[in-house]
């Protein structure tokens, strides 16, 4: 390994609290990391550990984040690839459905889901106070700039309303103004920040969890647009993962669903993942 | 060397690549092997069963007249409906819609379109060899089609997904080139082309937008947009039809188009037959 690295972390939704992992395991084995470039909930666990403070204790907060905001994440599952699969289908089917309808009303009616207030307050009870300088390391993170179209870095800007621009997923979470210009999640696009990288940082390592697609076909239009999402989604990302000097493969938890309830499952299996890999290194 | 035309997907818009195809016959630059996805199969398919295209405007006259081409457009109500309200209402009924069915219509009107410009033509009756090009969801996999009838073979192509339903075929499930390579070009040098020429109809990308599914569309136009823009740096030239004032759904009106795509491919000649000079020596 390099005496200090670039880290560029990121996934889709639930899946970024892998990086909590990532990150205890890299703090353990004492990886200079010069710079961290994240997006979505990964750009949270960095910011707590770029203020030096012990990544793991965000595990219950992000478990307690996701069953708040369960019923309102039906769009995301969605995108996903969770489907009604049980053995009870016309039952499950019809429950999407009815979560679909909502799912829709509200994107054709508002620009989101959920609104910023009680998620805000969320983000104060960590952050309240912080601010980009009081970070002990920098901190870029990655967003889409919707009045130029592509993913931009953030960096030395309100803290929190960077941190909201990161994880202002589109249909979910409304877009947030940065310096004048509005800003959403960039994972729906690359689920890692690959695509701003700059010469200086480099050796860059990118932390990956390799998609497993899934094994029922596609039924609905809806099912089917999802699943347009995730290929060009991989397409994209397995091009611009040539932009990193090094890949790490979280093989052990590419096959977990997008399920709430596997937050601390996620985040134990990709610190040993995380371990093992950089054992094999030394 | 064989010289390979790629044309890419891009709904009306790809009336242009007749005008493209004008320019390149009219310079004298020969096409040995035309592959296309979307609009670009149909146009492509066209040009390489029959070389001529006064026939292919003829029977785009003729598809015109037979079919009410203005129902491809789902929208064709809002932009009359300056009632916000009634456009989210017609919005969210094609939301539930696509939550149920596998598509909102169904292929009549493209097979009976496709069948007037193709007959019963097979791709091996096609005087320069030609191949469409879909995207398979079971594999996640860009298809090339290039056997069967023509008018089987190009109709997966045309499959936008979440418009139309998928088109099955063995084990495949067909919908739009479009999904991941809306301009083929490593497709055609897979298929034997030396010097690949790549048409690209670029999509803008609205400025402004009023819902989470504007957001969301955005989104997936922007990752079409950068690999489409990876596709077409990999040719060895490259001619983009830019088309903004063009409504990109609009089937019915197609001569505006076919004059733009022939005045920017004289323009771009003399880049192309300079790089083309290159390649030969």
């Amino acid at each position: 390994m390099p005496k200090s690295v670039t880290l560029v972390l990121g996934g889709i939704g639930a899946r970024g609290t892998a990086s909590i992992g990532v990150l205890q395991s890299m703090r353990e084995h004492k990886i200079k990391v010069k710079r961290i470039v994240a997006s979505g909930i990964s750009s949270i666990i960095a910011a707590q550990f770029a203020l030096g403070r012990d990544p793991q204790l965000l595990t219950e907060y992000f478990v307690q984040f996701f069953a708040k905001y369960q019923q309102k994440l039906w769009g995301l599952a969605q995108l996903e690839g969770f489907r009604a699969r049980q053995t009870n289908r016309a039952i499950s089917d019809f429950s999407y459905f009815i979560r679909g309808v909502s799912f829709f009303r509200d994107n054709f009616n508002k620009i989101s889901t959920v609104p910023w207030d009680s998620l805000q307050q969320d983000l104060n009870a960590v952050f309240g106070d912080i601010k980009y300088t009081d970070l002990k390391l920098p901190l870029s993170i990655a967003a889409i700039d919707l009045s130029l179209n592509q993913e931009v870095l953030i960096e030395n800007e309100n803290l929190i309303e960077s941190l909201k621009a990161g994880i202002a997923f589109p249909g979910l979470l409304p877009p947030v103004s940065i310096g004048g210009h509005d800003m959403i999640s960039s994972t729906l696009y690359c689920e890692l920040p690959l695509a701003s990288l700059k010469k200086a940082w480099r050796p860059v390592l990118a932390i990956d969890i390799p998609n497993v697609r899934d094994v029922a076909p596609p039924r609905s239009a809806v099912e089917i647009l999802a699943e347009i999402d995730q290929m060009r989604r991989l397409a994209i990302k397995m091009r611009l993962l040539e932009n990193a000097d090094r890949v790490f493969n979280l093989e052990s938890i590419s096959h977990l669903r997008e399920d709430y309830g596997q937050v601390p499952n996620l985040v134990s299996l990709a610190y040993s993942n995380t371990n093992k890999l950089l054992n094999s290194l030394s | 060397m064989k010289v390979g035309l790629s044309l890419g997907g891009g709904g009306a818009h790809g009336y242009a690549h007749i005008g493209v195809i004008h320019a390149l016959v009219e310079a004298g630059i020969k096409v040995d092997l035309i592959n296309g996805t979307s609009i670009g199969a149909i146009i492509g398919g066209a040009y390489a069963l029959y070389s001529d295209l006064d026939q292919i405007m003829r029977l785009i006259e003729e598809v015109l007249a037979t079919i009410k081409v203005r129902n491809f457009n789902l929208f064709r109500f809002s932009s009359q409906m300056s009632h916000t309200v009634l456009r989210n209402w017609l919005g969210s009924a094609i939301g539930n819609i696509a939550n149920l069915r596998s598509g909102i219509l169904n292929h009549n009107s493209s097979i009976q379109a496709l069948q007037i410009i193709f007959k019963d033509q097979q791709f091996s009756d096609t005087q320069i060899p030609f191949s469409a090009v879909a995207t398979d969801l079971v594999t996640w996999q860009t298809v090339v089609i290039k056997e069967g009838k023509l008018t089987d073979g190009i109709l997966p192509s045309i499959a936008v997904p979440g418009v139309f339903h998928p088109v099955h075929r063995s084990r495949q499930i067909l919908v739009d080139g479009g999904v991941l390579a809306n301009v083929p070009v490593s497709q055609l040098r897979q298929e034997g082309a030396d010097f690949v020429i790549a048409v690209r109809l670029p999509w803008k990308i609205a400025v402004d937008y009023q819902n989470g599914f504007d957001l969301l569309n955005r989104v997936e136009l922007m990752k079409q947009n950068s690999m489409e823009q990876w596709q077409v740096d990999s040719a060895d030239c490259a001619v983009e039809i830019d088309l903004p004032a063009f409504d990109i759904l609009n089937f019915e009106d197609f001569k505006p188009a076919v004059a733009l795509g022939y005045e920017t491919t004289r323009k771009a000649l003399s880049r192309l037959k300079e790089r083309l000079g290159k390649s030969h020596a």
